[in-house]
């Protein structure tokens, strides 16, 4: 009895999993098949491998620089998340006292409840006025904008770790500065990781705002690219499935691999 | 003159002296405390800032108000911005002028008790360790003013001019139009029925979606998190994947699947005898469609989330639950389902706010559409969308912006009550 399978679970659950992987099946077999094939069946497996339509939709879309632009945003908005995200959460969590820092952190949280169309357009008015209309641009308006869900993060941590590793490096000399970057950012590692993922995934899946913001194609992230080309494909199913796989793999394979570390570092954010 | 004052310091004091010189410029009650360097400083600041800014005040407090006067040569929309920039700065200057009297003040109090006022180096050790906080959080503050508080602004007063594609500055003028906006949009019915339908299914959505998605996501964890079920890591991964896959993509394939003609979903129908149905001309069954695919882009976040949460809830709870022969109903009335949604409030809360806007599927599965007859909005545009057609398709910035500004009350009203309502949000338990 003891290490039976629970096959009344397992059967259901396994059956929905193929469920969920289904319209990933349906993308991948419809990027490898040739446009014959694909007018006599869409959801038969692929009979040979139509490479040569991932080459098309890597000459069509330019890939590369897209791939190149949405790497660089990310990066830039991963990094400076973390490095100041954590020292402003930092500085608000050990002041929660003072009445100036605790409506600061309010108004930050009531922040993230600001219906995003409200500020479009003047954000659009702004950055291009500042010449901020680019890649470097859009990382900025990333780091800010998620200031609040990272202030709400990082603080109800922040606040959890006692106060006496601060006042031992006080004594010993550090200065502020100095504490928060040798005592206090280790202690957050947790905390980077989830703001981390998180960020990543934003910045690297959002479509609304290079949208908006950036109005030279060369500049175009991923996302912006498929929606580019969505209309130059039109009947080309094949290649423009076989571009949308390849916008989806980068984030797909470091998630394989990296699964275990990403679900406990969101998990870890979120509850404590 | 000092020894003058020296003289009176019984009933008018030092730091009443001081304050008065910093109020008439800021510097010279530093000086008179004796602070040379720091007076010197703080009175080059002030003329630098008023050297700067003169011309943009001056320009920008008159195009507020008239919004320019000739076509071609004033630009009315630049002129709003500089005058929002302009009251922007001088209240920041303000602030600066305020706090100097303060210090003023309060050097002048230490002097009165015979304290040697602080040298500009110790001044300076102060700045950066005692107000190290305000130091870090100066610059995110600036920020926050530049993307948030001035857009919100500029909204604002541009919902009650008349900017949209027939006044575009510079070729015309954008004029204050008082109330009229909000005025035309509860009285045609155009706009009228636009709205209610709009938010109506802003709500709707917001509601389902989300709500479903977390049923998802908590059912299958409590189902992977059984005894004895097999392949639980390979079940987890692939129920999870769609997280991973961008919802860009996500939703062009769906867009792709669900196509009328060609779609697989129709293919699928027809091949079991149904007939096909009309995926996306026609607004309920596109409504269908958009929350069927959120369901599936939104539970694997949920299920990651309390995959953890489950694992964390002590096991001699449900021990002790099972003495008490609980059924596995009540187990999960009573334990798990409490414990998993105390946990996860705020994430639970920020969900919503994210499905509020959620622009992405809405936009790329049928770009808000199906078009429905005498209506602004398609028959699945959310609030988001639909301002987003107003502002950047049809050019109707006015409406767009009164639009906008309705929405910002609901939702803050609502986020109000929210705030209140949710225990875990209380005091510093914000994360519980």
């Amino acid at each position: 009895m003891k290490n039976k399978t629970n096959w009344a679970v397992t059967v259901p659950i396994a059956l929905g999993s193929l469920l969920i992987l289904f319209p990933l099946y349906l993308a991948i077999a419809v990027a490898l098949k040739s446009p014959e094939e694909l007018a006599n069946s869409i959801l038969g497996l692929p009979k040979e491998f139509h490479l040569e339509n991932f080459m098309r939709a890597i000459e069509m879309t330019n890939f590369f620089q897209a791939f190149q632009n949405s790497a660089f945003v990310t990066v830039i908005a991963v990094v400076f998340t973390i490095l100041t995200n954590s020292m402003v959460a930092y500085a608000i969590a050990r002041n929660m006292d003072k009445t100036f820092f605790k409506s600061l952190y309010y108004y930050l949280i009531s922040a993230m409840f600001i219906p995003f169309p409200l500020i479009m357009l003047p954000i659009v008015k702004e950055t291009s006025a500042l010449g901020m209309n680019n890649l470097f641009g859009l990382s900025v308006l990333y780091i800010v904008y998620g200031l609040s869900l990272n202030i709400f993060i990082y603080v109800g941590y922040i606040r959890s770790i006692p106060r006496e590793l601060e006042e031992a490096a006080i004594v010993d000399g550090a200065s502020a500065w100095g504490v928060f970057w040798k005592v206090i950012f280790p202690l957050l590692s947790p905390m980077n990781a989830t703001v981390g993922i998180l960020t990543c995934l934003w910045a690297w899946n959002d479509f609304m705002l290079p949208l908006i913001i950036l109005n030279d194609p060369e500049m175009a992230t991923l996302p912006l690219k498929q929606y580019i080309f969505q209309g130059q494909f039109s009947t080309d199913y094949n290649t423009a499935f076989a571009s949308y796989l390849l916008a989806l793999s980068p984030l797909v394979i470091v998630y394989l691999f990296a699964q275990k570390w990403v679900i406990s570092g969101v998990t870890k954010g979120a509850i404590k | 003159m000092e020894a003058e004052i020296r003289t009176t310091a019984g009933s008018w004091g030092k730091r009443k002296t001081a304050a008065c010189l910093s109020a008439l410029s800021m510097g010279l009650g530093q000086m008179y405390n004796k602070q040379w360097l720091k007076g010197i400083l703080l009175l080059i600041l002030q003329f630098s800032y008023l050297v700067v800014f003169f011309d943009l005040f001056n320009i920008g407090l008159w195009g507020i108000v008239t919004l320019g006067e000739i076509p071609h040569e004033d630009h009315s929309i630049e002129l709003l911005a500089k005058g929002i920039i302009s009251i922007l700065l001088i209240f920041i200057g303000l602030l600066f002028y305020g706090l100097n009297i303060r210090d003023a003040y309060q050097v002048g109090a230490m002097r009165e008790k015979g304290i040697r006022p602080p040298g500009i180096w110790e001044t300076y050790r102060t700045v950066t360790d005692k107000g190290f906080p305000y130091l870090v959080i100066a610059p995110a503050m600036l920020l926050l003013v530049f993307v948030v508080l001035f857009p919100i602004m500029f909204m604002v007063l541009l919902a009650f001019t008349n900017y949209d594609l027939y006044h575009q500055p510079p070729v015309k003028l954008v004029d204050w139009v008082g109330l009229d906006n909000f005025v035309n949009f509860f009285r045609l019915d155009m706009w009228k029925n636009s709205f209610v339908s709009v938010f109506s299914w802003t709500v709707v959505w917001t509601l389902m979606s989300t709500t479903v998605q977390i049923a998802i996501g908590l059912f299958l964890a409590v189902l992977i998190n059984q005894k004895r079920v097999k392949f639980k890591k390979f079940i987890r991964t692939v129920l999870i994947l769609p997280w991973a896959v961008p919802p860009f993509v996500s939703c062009i394939v769906f867009a792709g699947m669900f196509n009328d003609n060609f779609g697989p979903v129709n293919q699928m129908l027809n091949d079991l005898g149904f007939a096909s149905i009309p995926w996306l001309t026609d607004p309920f069954w596109c409504k269908v469609a958009i929350l069927l695919i959120q369901f599936w882009l939104g539970f694997p976040f949920s299920l990651a989330l309390y995959t953890g949460v489950l694992q964390a809830i002590p096991s001699d709870l449900y021990e002790a639950a099972q003495v008490d022969g609980a059924t596995v109903w009540q187990k999960f009335r009573h334990i798990t389902l409490p414990m998993a949604l105390y946990a996860t409030a705020p994430l639970l809360i920020v969900q919503y706010a994210g499905n509020f806007n959620n622009f992405n599927v809405i936009y790329l599965f049928n770009k808000g559409g199906p078009a429905v007859p005498e209506q602004t909005a398609g028959g699945t545009d959310i609030l988001i969308s639909w301002v987003y057609k107003l502002t950047f398709v049809t050019f109707k910035y006015n409406y767009a912006a009164a639009i906008s500004i309705i929405i910002g009350l609901i939702v803050t009203v609502l986020a109000l009550i929210q705030f209140r309502n949710t225990r875990s949000f209380k005091e510093e338990g914000l994360i519980q």
